[in-house]
């Protein structure tokens, strides 16, 4: 009765804790720079060690200088532009017998060359020799990426004109106006400057026009873009409020790290709890203040699983219905042994009264110790083993965080939303549906090639645990391989207290509703079926380029019959299958290879398109707002939640020194990162997760549909009951 | 009110218009001749193309009952003496895939005519006016029986105008079939304006040879060079035509398609790369060519055809810029300085060496 009782006042208190500590720590979007603090031009500039900020007197100088400059350059464009406007007129009549033809394609040399770029927005313009512009042609290019714009000869030769040039227009912003109606904007991609007197009639052919567009890399086999230099011929760009922002979140930030790097390389006696407290106090920290041991208790292990960044698939243990389980497998990726420990991980928990889960097994395979060699050795701890048991905690917290980090935050929402947005905007010009998904697939790809230097590869996870490049790479491509849009739904709540997917289910719920007014729209729908070709090309990048489908060898004998199908008799029912890739579809496959992404449709033509292409539109296009937003939002986020504090956790953990190994208590910080993995960790996690900038309801660029915000203003309590304040979920995955 | 909606500023704009395009026409007309003149004809003695030729004379008579409103030149059943002139453009060898001509001169003489008809194997040109002519002579760049490379690469009509006028390896000169392409004048005695397009054709009727097969349709245009392992010789055209003319006589048709004038008529009629339609402009009889004696080469090299020998009546169209259609026309009548100058050379330099028969390919 009295443990009963106990028990209950110390839920009472963790809520009333984490609640108050919630508020506390709850991120400033609107930061102030201080004037001596140093500057930082984009987020390319960061780097895990030392980023390339601009601090000394003369470096800030000079960077106002050159900002000075850029502005400049600027207002003598608008200058420019008010005196010689580019007015929407064609010059001369143009005369259907003479041309200037030419085919685009994507891509350089040979590579991706025989991809035609089609419905691109193609104009012919001229300068006089007084500067003025003169609109000689337009039209788009069409299937097979042939243009054909006819232009008055005679008035090209007139004496006056100076100049002649083809113009490969893009779409720049989507923006949305007061009205809620879509207004892109468009900018000059390439321009193929023609000799006047080359343009003798009937027809001048500019031939193949390569386009270095949305390339897709040959180096890797995951669907990523070819950027060359970020700051120059990237495909995207950043806004320039976002970079302003960023620089104003994320300099006290660096501020600290480089202090701490320093105070490491003279050794001052830098403490764990040094830099801890040097950084922005977050929620583990704040709680453990309040009440020391509340964030290492069960009840908040198993909350976090749940409702945390670390968001578990709680699946079901198919030898216990009543306990649900979670597994970590590392086993079968490159890794080193040197200094890191990393062994699978199995977590078993049962459901309390008030449906949120307690830890009551935990099992580890692999090496614990340094000296350990054995790969497939197992140890279990419960509850009852004291230490042990809040070692073996801690270091499920760092699988955990880990898996959560590459699996869930950068292959799930970052690699996966990229490769939506590559073949988006490869591919969606014309139809109504490149403006319902670009500005949800805005800047990923600049963002993953900064986290390629910077996060995976040589960067900071690899130098912060036991995988190895290759290893990471593996990782992605394997979760990668399990990812597809075809019958996805968010996980299911498996308790009420499952407040992560019931907020996950109302998200979807609120954006496949806007999505389905959208597509439904008469006007939309007239010119989504017009413009069909648009989608099925879409859909047909998307399979060509996705990673083959993927099922560890666990699950391909537990739930496929010899047939490759899913079991029957229920004999799966403990597999959470809504969030996960459907087993019983055939998947599509590319020179013989089964592929993870589904198609979304195999009509060409709007007339041929059936009922069930337009549903697997609506499902796709939630699909991909739905990751690039909320999804990323949750696993980015909680970031500062749930890995802001070194020793709670990281994302990785060393043997140590001590006869235990990894199993040392806490206070043995040879097991914890060393200082500095541990001052970039608290750096990670709060460069992370203070983006500032790109929200789907302060909509700072004007791109976000409005329907999609007033629903979800509609929902907002429901979301405040869940705890989930709408007003963070992000409206890109932007960093 | 815009001046385009008032008739009288409209047709002084575009009297203005056609005669500073006139004045652009002919300086760059007299600029273009002068240069040709002075390196081609004088220091190279050389024509701009269509070196390799060979001549004939015989004579042409007009049929009787032609079918159509008579110009007075083409009296029926007239016999003229006549010359006619084959070659190859470009390249001095017979077996590379080059274009090649036919031009007919209605008298026995090297210059001086009533009229002269200068034709090319093809339908249709590579080249349309003198802008676009100019610019067939600025992308020459011959290497290796390599040309054109970069004309062909901006201007896919000059690619079919190759197309359809190559001809690889033709088994005699008098098979094939040659077009004026570009239209003329032709105001016959009805006195109603009408424009002409000129063809011959063998008299009996056989297949004509050389044209482009698939094999040689794949390869670039630019590239005329002889096919591998080729065996026939530099001169084989020309021999074989000397050849048949010592047999007998050789015989042409040659063909007329009108096309009556009219105020609403397209420029297009004018473009030599376009054809007419057969259906509405039927190739008609005018003429029938009889060559009995073959010239050498000195007579051969020594003959000028001229756009100035036309009978009134039978003139060139005006053109009134250098992007017009009808300004190739102009250009070949203007720049008869330049066959002068090369006879004159030839006079005082001593003639061109003959082409040898196992000499260097390709060139």
């Amino acid at each position: 009765m009295e443990t009963t009782k106990k028990r209950r006042v110390d839920k009472e208190q963790i809520a009333e804790v984490c609640q108050e500590c919630i508020q506390r720590t709850k991120i400033s979007h609107n930061p102030k720079r201080s004037f001596f603090h140093p500057r930082l031009k984009n987020l390319n500039r960061i780097e895990i060690h030392r980023s390339k900020t601009h601090g000394g007197i003369f470096q800030r100088f000079a960077l106002h200088c050159v900002e000075f400059y850029e502005g400049l350059v600027r207002l003598s464009h608008k200058v420019h532009r008010f005196i010689f406007p580019r007015r929407n007129k064609i010059y001369g009549q143009p005369s259907p017998h003479h041309l200037v033809t030419g085919h685009l394609t994507f891509g350089r040399r040979k590579e991706d060359a025989d991809s035609p770029v089609f419905n691109m927005h193609v104009e012919l313009w001229a300068r006089t020799i007084w500067g003025g512009y003169r609109k000689l042609s337009e039209g788009k290019s069409d299937r097979n990426g042939q243009f054909s714009l006819p232009y008055n000869l005679f008035y090209v030769h007139r004496l006056y004109i100076a100049r002649v040039w083809l113009a490969v227009y893009q779409t720049d912003h989507e923006h949305f106006n007061k009205l809620g109606q879509h207004s892109p904007t468009f900018r000059d991609f390439k321009r193929i400057k023609i000799s006047k007197g080359d343009l003798v009639g009937i027809e001048y052919c500019c031939r193949q026009v390569q386009l270095s567009y949305w390339e897709y890399r040959k180096d890797t086999p995951l669907p990523r873009v070819v950027i060359r230099d970020h700051d120059k011929d990237a495909p995207d760009e950043y806004s320039p409020g976002y970079n302003e922002t960023l620089e104003k979140q994320f300099i006290p930030i660096e501020l600290i790290k480089l202090r701490h790097i320093e105070m490491i390389r003279m050794n001052q006696g830098l403490t764990y709890e040094q830099i801890v407290e040097d950084y922005p106090e977050n929620l583990t920290v704040c709680m453990e203040k309040k009440i020391p041991g509340i964030t290492r208790g069960d009840d908040w292990f198993g909350e976090r699983m749940m409702n945390g960044m670390y968001a578990c698939d709680f699946d079901r243990d198919p030898k216990n219905p009543n306990l649900y389980w979670v597994h970590h497998h590392w086993g079968s990726y490159e890794k080193t042994y040197h200094h890191y420990a990393m062994p699978d991980v199995d977590m078993w928990f049962e459901l309390k009264d008030n449906g949120l889960p307690r830890p009551v097994k935990i099992t580890l395979t692999g090496p614990l110790t340094a000296k350990e060699k054995d790969q497939k050795q197992k140890r279990t701890f419960t509850p009852g083993d004291g230490e042990k048991w809040l070692a073996a905690k801690r270091i499920c917290r760092v699988s955990a965080g880990l898996y959560a980090e590459l699996a869930h935050h950068f292959a799930g929402t970052h690699v996966n939303t990229e490769q939506f947005a590559i073949a988006c905007f490869r591919n969606l010009r014309l139809n109504p549906i490149s403006g319902l998904l670009k500005s949800f697939l805005r800047s990923v790809v600049l963002v993953n090639h900064t986290a390629d230097r910077i996060l995976i590869g040589k960067g900071y996870i690899t130098t912060a645990c036991a995988l190895t490049p290759k290893g990471i790479d593996q990782v992605v491509y394997n979760v990668m391989g399990t990812l597809d849009w075809k019958g996805y739904r968010p996980m299911q709540p498996i308790s009420a207290a499952h407040t992560y997917a019931k907020a996950c289910n109302l998200y979807w719920d609120i954006v496949f509703d806007f999505v389905s007014g959208f597509i439904d729209d008469p006007i939309n729908r007239g010119s989504i079926l017009e413009q069909w070709f648009e989608i099925y090309c879409f859909s047909e990048d998307l399979v060509n380029h996705s990673v083959p489908a993927f099922l560890c060898h666990y699950l391909q004998n537990a739930l496929l019959d010899g047939n490759g199908k899913m079991k029957g008799n229920g004999s799966t029912d403990w597999y959470q299958h809504h969030h996960r890739m459907d087993l019983n579809d055939e998947r599509p496959e590319i020179d013989g290879i089964k592929r993870a992404v589904s198609k979304i449709t195999d009509k060409k033509n709007g007339h041929e398109v059936t009922d069930e292409d337009i549903s697997q539109l609506k499902q796709a296009c939630t699909y991909m707002i739905y990751q690039a937003t909320f999804g990323h939002t949750w696993s980015n986020s909680k970031q500062y939640d749930d890995i802001g504090e070194v020793l709670y956790c990281s994302l990785g953990l060393r043997f140590g020194n001590g006869p235990d190994g990894v199993m040392g208590p806490e206070s043995d910080h040879s097991i914890a990162p060393d200082l500095t993995r541990s001052t970039q960790m608290m750096w990670w996690s709060n460069m992370l997760s203070r983006t500032g900038y790109g929200f789907i309801m302060a909509n700072e660029d004007g791109d976000v549909p409005p329907e999609l915000r007033k629903n979800l203003e509609k929902h907002r309590q429901e979301f405040a009951d869940l705890n989930i304040d709408i007003d963070i979920i992000q409206s890109r995955t932007n960093i | 009110m815009k001046s385009n909606r008032i008739p009288i500023f409209n047709s002084i704009r575009t009297a203005v218009n056609r005669f500073v395009g006139l004045i652009f026409l002919w300086l760059s007309t007299k600029a273009f001749t002068w240069l040709l003149t002075i390196f081609g004809s004088i220091i190279a003695r050389k024509k701009m193309s269509h070196n390799n030729g060979i001549a004939a004379s015989g004579s042409i008579r007009f049929v009787d009952n032609p079918g159509f409103p008579l110009h007075p030149f083409f009296e029926p059943g007239k016999t003229m003496p006549c010359r006619v002139r084959h070659a190859a453009a470009s390249f001095m060898d017979d077996a590379m895939r080059v274009v090649r001509s036919m031009s007919i001169k209605m008298a026995d003489t090297n210059y001086k005519s009533p009229m002269d008809i200068e034709l090319n194997t093809g339908e249709t040109a590579l080249f349309w006016s003198v802008a676009s002519f100019f610019r067939f002579a600025k992308y020459k760049k011959t290497r290796f029986g390599m040309q054109y490379e970069e004309y062909y690469r901006k201007y896919p009509t000059g690619v079919k105008g190759a197309q359809v006028g190559m001809r690889r390896n033709p088994t005699s000169f008098s098979n094939l079939t040659y077009y004026s392409q570009t239209p003329f004048l032709y105001k016959a005695e009805d006195n109603v304006m009408r424009y002409i397009k000129y063809r011959t054709v063998p008299s009996e009727p056989v297949p004509e040879s050389g044209i482009l097969d698939d094999y040689d349709m794949k390869i670039p245009s630019e590239n005329q060079r002889i096919l591998p392992g080729e065996t026939r010789s530099r001169n084989y055209l020309k021999d074989e035509y000397v050849e048949r003319l010592r047999e007998g006589p050789v015989k042409y048709k040659l063909q007329v398609q009108l096309h009556q004038a009219s105020d609403d008529d397209d420029a297009e009629i004018f473009n030599c790369c376009r054809k007419w339609d057969e259906a509405s402009h039927p190739w008609m009889d005018l003429a029938e060519i009889t060559m009995n004696k073959p010239l050498d080469w000195a007579e051969s090299t020594k003959m000028i055809f001229s756009m100035k020998n036309l009978p009134k009546g039978l003139g060139i169209i005006p053109s009134f810029s250098i992007y017009d259609y009808n300004s190739l026309n102009f250009l070949r009548k203007h720049s008869d300085l330049a066959r002068y100058a090369r006879v004159w050379a030839i006079r005082i330099f001593g003639m061109p060496p003959e082409i040898p028969d196992s000499d260097v390919r390709n060139c």
